[in-house]
């Protein structure tokens, strides 16, 4: 008897749990993939989904239970700013891009221009990634946007598509951001690429608003990036820092 | 004597100065094509280094007045030419929390040097640039552009007491030239850096 009373209990307690508002789980950051190492050194007690950030930002659009955005470019999280989406984007990293090729360079890449060779597998973004548009960038501004006719080339939905490829040794080169090189370090080789050419990219973080948003908890975690601490834990994964403001 | 030839080239410089902005701002609107971008995110980003490397040179002592008005000159019409490179680029025009721009120069021979490298480095990419780019109007732009540095190459070879007459310097692409430029850059926040 005292059984078939505790059924019915433990049953409501379990949908009761389930119906608790989103505020009352773990809060949902979603982020590029080139944060994937650092952010859970800021905040273990969060839920991550990292992806390409246009990814991210049409899932956001379509109502996906993120409270807070983190893009590697500006375009996406001010994308959902002017759509009412999220608040205003800060910056709160910088990041620079590098040639990473494996580390046993059986191609004998030496730099950026050994690709106009031709002939090469090569990695990049494809052309709505923001890794993507960095490199197509870098690539007009060196006057080398020719290597992606000359070479095989394999466009990823993601920087961590690019440096798998490269470390699995399925392509002789991609580009990633330095960030990524350090942490495929072990595979990999990253090749510096010319400073002048290099096109700005710049993080950019926000709180989502939608129905059921977590805010101060968004707002608690993007403390977190942009203070002290968190800074510390980006720049000891190789990211740059914007001056504070 | 010397002297008269140099006030001579000093004064032709100074004129053609002085006509270079109208004659830029009167080019019909560059639209580059395709890699013709080089040429101008090269230009833009040069020409602010050149401004940069022109107003340490102001500030460093070792130049006679009549060569602080020729320095101050140039770089008024340099900042021009920023704006004029600036305008086809759009949003991707450098932006000044881009980069750091770091001239150490403390000397009047160091500033000439620096220069002197930038504004050879500027010539030589447009003069290549005016050969390659597709869309006419940059290759007008590059071609203006390409005047008015020569000049003050000539300026700064005057200044540095090296003969006026060199000509212009070989045509270059961007990847050599480019080596010119990063010495003087430092990208804000820049993530620690990997080996070339």
């Amino acid at each position: 008897m005292i059984r078939s009373r505790t059924l019915p209990l433990a049953l409501t307690a379990a949908v009761a749990l389930l119906a608790l508002p989103a505020s009352a789980q773990a809060l949902n950051v979603y982020a590029a993939t080139s944060l994937t190492a650092a952010f859970p050194q800021i905040s273990g007690a969060v839920a991550y989904s990292f992806g390409g950030s246009n990814t991210l930002q049409l899932q956001i659009e379509r109502g996906a239970p993120a409270d807070v955005f983190a893009s590697a470019s500006p375009d996406e999280a001010q994308a959902l700013f002017r759509e009412g989406r999220c608040t205003r984007p800060v910056t709160f990293a910088t990041n620079t891009l590098v040639l990473l090729v494996p580390k046993s360079n059986p191609a004998g890449i030496r730099s950026v221009y050994s690709l106009r060779a031709g002939g090469l597998r090569l990695a990049i973004g494809n052309a709505a990634v923001p890794i993507g548009v960095y490199t197509r960038k870098l690539l007009a501004r060196l006057r080398l946007s020719s290597v992606l006719q000359r070479n095989t080339v394999s466009q990823e939905s993601n920087v961590g598509g690019v440096v798998a490829k490269v470390a699995l040794g399925s392509a002789d080169a991609g580009f990633t951001y330095l960030t990524d090189g350090r942490t495929a370090a072990d595979r990999t080789t990253s090749i510096a690429l010319p400073r002048w050419a290099q096109p700005p990219v710049r993080y950019q973080i926000c709180a989502v608003k939608r129905a059921g948003a977590d805010t101060s908890g968004a707002q608690n975690f993007i403390a977190r990036v942009t203070t002290r601490a968190g800074r510390n834990v980006l720049r000891r994964n190789g990211f740059g820092l914007p001056p504070r403001g | 004597m010397q002297r008269l030839r140099v006030g001579a080239v000093l004064g032709v410089v100074l004129l053609a100065i002085a006509a270079a902005p109208g004659a830029l701002a009167a080019a019909p609107a560059p639209t580059p094509v395709g890699d013709d971008v080089g040429f101008v995110s090269f230009g833009a980003l040069a020409e602010r280094v050149s401004v940069a490397a022109y107003t340490q040179a102001l500030r460093v002592r070792g130049f006679s007045r009549r060569e602080r008005a020729l320095l101050s000159a140039a770089r008024a019409v340099k900042q021009r030419e920023v704006r004029l490179l600036d305008a086809p680029l759009g949003g991707d025009a450098p932006r000044s929390d881009d980069f750091h721009i770091v001239v150490p120069a403390t000397t009047k021979a160091g500033a000439l040097g620096s220069i002197l490298g930038l504004d050879r480095a500027l010539c030589s990419v447009y003069a290549y640039g005016t050969s390659q780019t597709q869309d006419p109007a940059t290759r007008l732009l590059l071609a203006r552009l390409l005047a008015g540095d020569a000049q003050f190459l000539t300026q700064d070879r005057v200044m540095a007491g090296l003969s006026p007459h060199a000509g212009l310097p070989a045509p270059l692409d961007v990847d050599t030239e480019g080596a010119v430029l990063d010495p003087y850059l430092q990208p804000v926040g820049t993530p620690q850096e990997v080996t070339p």
